[in-house]
């Protein structure tokens, strides 16, 4: 089994040695499913999830699942139509600017590009930050500074994303020969030269992958951002929930699955085609 | 340097696309940087309302009540990591080519499964808070259906990979599907398969620590009351608070993921 033919999403899938369990192995799992059985009572416990609960809520849940689709209402595809486009908007514009603001905190952040050690620890520490702050709470901070709506959402998914996407940045510079760069800041290059000649035209493809890879987050994303105000077609699920439209609740989900499912499929068939 | 191509019009075209898209986007959500540079500063002095001051400290008062509901969080966060990658295994004796009873089966469960993962976590939340009533328990649910989405597809890309050797020799023994799924294929993805159950609980305590503002429990909820109650306080120690536990975490998982694979 080879590294290579695994998933590399969960970002730690390496493999495992086959037949490692041995007698001491199979005690330990055995403490940890143990473990795990107590917590998940613990945290059950404290949540006051009683089967009358569940009993009573799940055929609630159902009645209004079926209103939803038995037919969903159709006339309201129009406004549907128009909450997602804004929507897509958000997440274009805010994956843009991301993509833009990421670039300097991605050569900060990466290990190669300074000579100071301390330079590139600050910068992954910056890119954790502001990674930490989920985009629902900077969209309710954006929302003071521009007032509700889909402006408010762009500045969160935007600030949001430099998080992730100055790390993928990061770690991509870091894998550019570092020789290559030394030889340019030789010839007399200004770390800026070095950069626009030496990272830029290697790294590249990436980047835009990337950026493609985020923007297919940040539709989801923008998909939730109107539930606090911040625009998009969450507005509208709102306003429908409150008035309990399920069938006009139901459309919605619908053109919801339809996008992000349409923006995960032509995100993915570009980027195969970037790299 | 690497050479030109001789003449890059796709690239062009692509540069012209995103081009119009963004003009696009800048006219539909209405995006100006004079409303920005002129928010800004209202921005600033609200954060500042929020950072502890002589006038506005951070009461110690108010640590008990957010500690209960961070506490929520992270019970919520485990609660449905456990449950949704409890689920998920059982879901891979459809959800693998290798372990399938039938082609049919298989491409079944895949879409389900891609199905499943195309709703967003607070959307679903947000109509399992109608129909279930504010609380932990919808966020419990959504979260449940969010691990499960996850770990299944992770788990069952797994174990397309796996060295079939010990599920032929099962086979060849006479043993049925669950005989192989349990004796050849678990003992092999046991780590990767914890790994992504922490990876997932690291996801759901991010998501957990926001259900509140869609009213399905946690910190949120109290973060969601205090802003509307203009308590600025206690916003600046929540979102703290929130900042804190969520860095604390992910840095446990993921120290705990690099020593299980």
């Amino acid at each position: 089994m080879t590294p290579a033919t695994r998933t590399p999403a969960a970002g730690g899938g390496a493999g495992p040695a086959p037949g490692r369990a041995g007698a001491g192995t199979r005690a330990l799992r055995i403490v940890w499913a143990l473990s795990a059985v107590a917590a998940l009572w613990w945290s059950l416990g404290g949540l006051e999830v009683t089967p009358e609960r569940l009993s009573r809520g799940l055929p609630q849940a159902g009645t209004i699942i079926r209103q939803m689709f038995t037919p969903p209402n159709w006339a309201y595809l129009p406004d549907v139509a128009e909450g997602l486009s804004q929507s897509v908007q958000i997440a274009a514009l805010g994956t843009f600017i991301a993509a833009v603001l990421a670039l300097p905190f991605g050569a900060l952040a990466a290990r190669n590009l300074s000579r100071l050690a301390a330079l590139p620890l600050v910068g992954k520490l910056a890119l954790n930050v502001i990674r930490t702050f989920p985009e629902l709470v900077l969209a309710l901070l954006f929302i003071r500074a521009v007032g509700p709506g889909p402006f408010a959402g762009v500045l969160a998914v935007g600030i949001h994303s430099i998080g992730m996407v100055g790390k993928l940045y990061a770690e991509r510079i870091e894998t550019v020969d570092r020789a290559s760069l030394e030889a340019l800041s030789a010839s007399g290059a200004s770390p800026l030269e070095v950069f626009r000649y030496g990272v830029v035209p290697e790294v590249l493809p990436d980047f835009l992958s990337f950026a493609l890879y985020r923007f297919d987050l940040n539709v989801r994303a923008a998909t939730v951002l109107g539930l606090v105000g911040a625009g998009g077609i969450g507005e509208k699920i709102q306003i429908m929930r409150t008035a309990q439209q399920w069938p006009s609740v139901g459309t919605i989900l619908i053109g919801v699955i339809v996008l992000v499912g349409l923006v995960d499929y032509v995100s993915a068939r570009l980027r195969a085609r970037l790299t | 340097m690497p050479a030109k191509p001789p003449f890059p019009w796709r690239g062009w075209l692509a540069a012209f696309a995103v081009a119009a898209i963004l003009a696009w986007s800048w006219r539909g959500t209405g995006f100006s940087l004079a409303v920005l540079a002129q928010g800004l500063p209202e921005m600033g002095e609200y954060l500042a309302r929020l950072t502890p001051s002589a006038e506005r400290p951070w009461h110690a008062r108010y640590l008990p009540e957010i500690q209960a509901r961070l506490l929520e969080t992270v019970r919520i966060a485990f609660a449905a990591s456990v449950i949704g990658s409890a689920l998920s295994l059982p879901f891979v004796l459809v959800g693998t080519r290798t372990l399938a009873p039938a082609r049919w089966a298989y491409n079944l469960g895949r879409g389900f499964l891609n199905l499943l993962r195309t709703i967003p976590d607070l959307v679903l939340a947000t109509v399992l808070v109608a129909a279930l009533g504010l609380g932990p328990l919808p966020g419990l649910v959504a979260l449940v259906f969010f691990t499960f989405g996850i770990v299944a597809k992770l788990l069952s890309d797994t174990i397309e990979t796996v060295d079939p050797g010990p599920m032929e020799a099962i086979a060849a023994a006479g043993g049925t599907r669950l005989q192989r799924a349990l004796f050849a294929v678990f003992p092999q993805v046991a780590p990767d398969y914890a790994a992504y159950t922490l990876y997932a609980f690291e996801i759901n305590v991010r998501v957990a620590a926001v259900l509140g503002l869609v009213g399905a429990g946690g910190i949120g909820q109290t973060l969601m009351t205090d802003i509307q109650l203009f308590r600025y306080g206690r916003i600046g120690l929540v979102v703290f608070s929130i900042f804190v536990v969520v860095l604390v975490i992910d840095a446990f998982s993921t120290w705990l993921r690099s020593r299980l694979v």
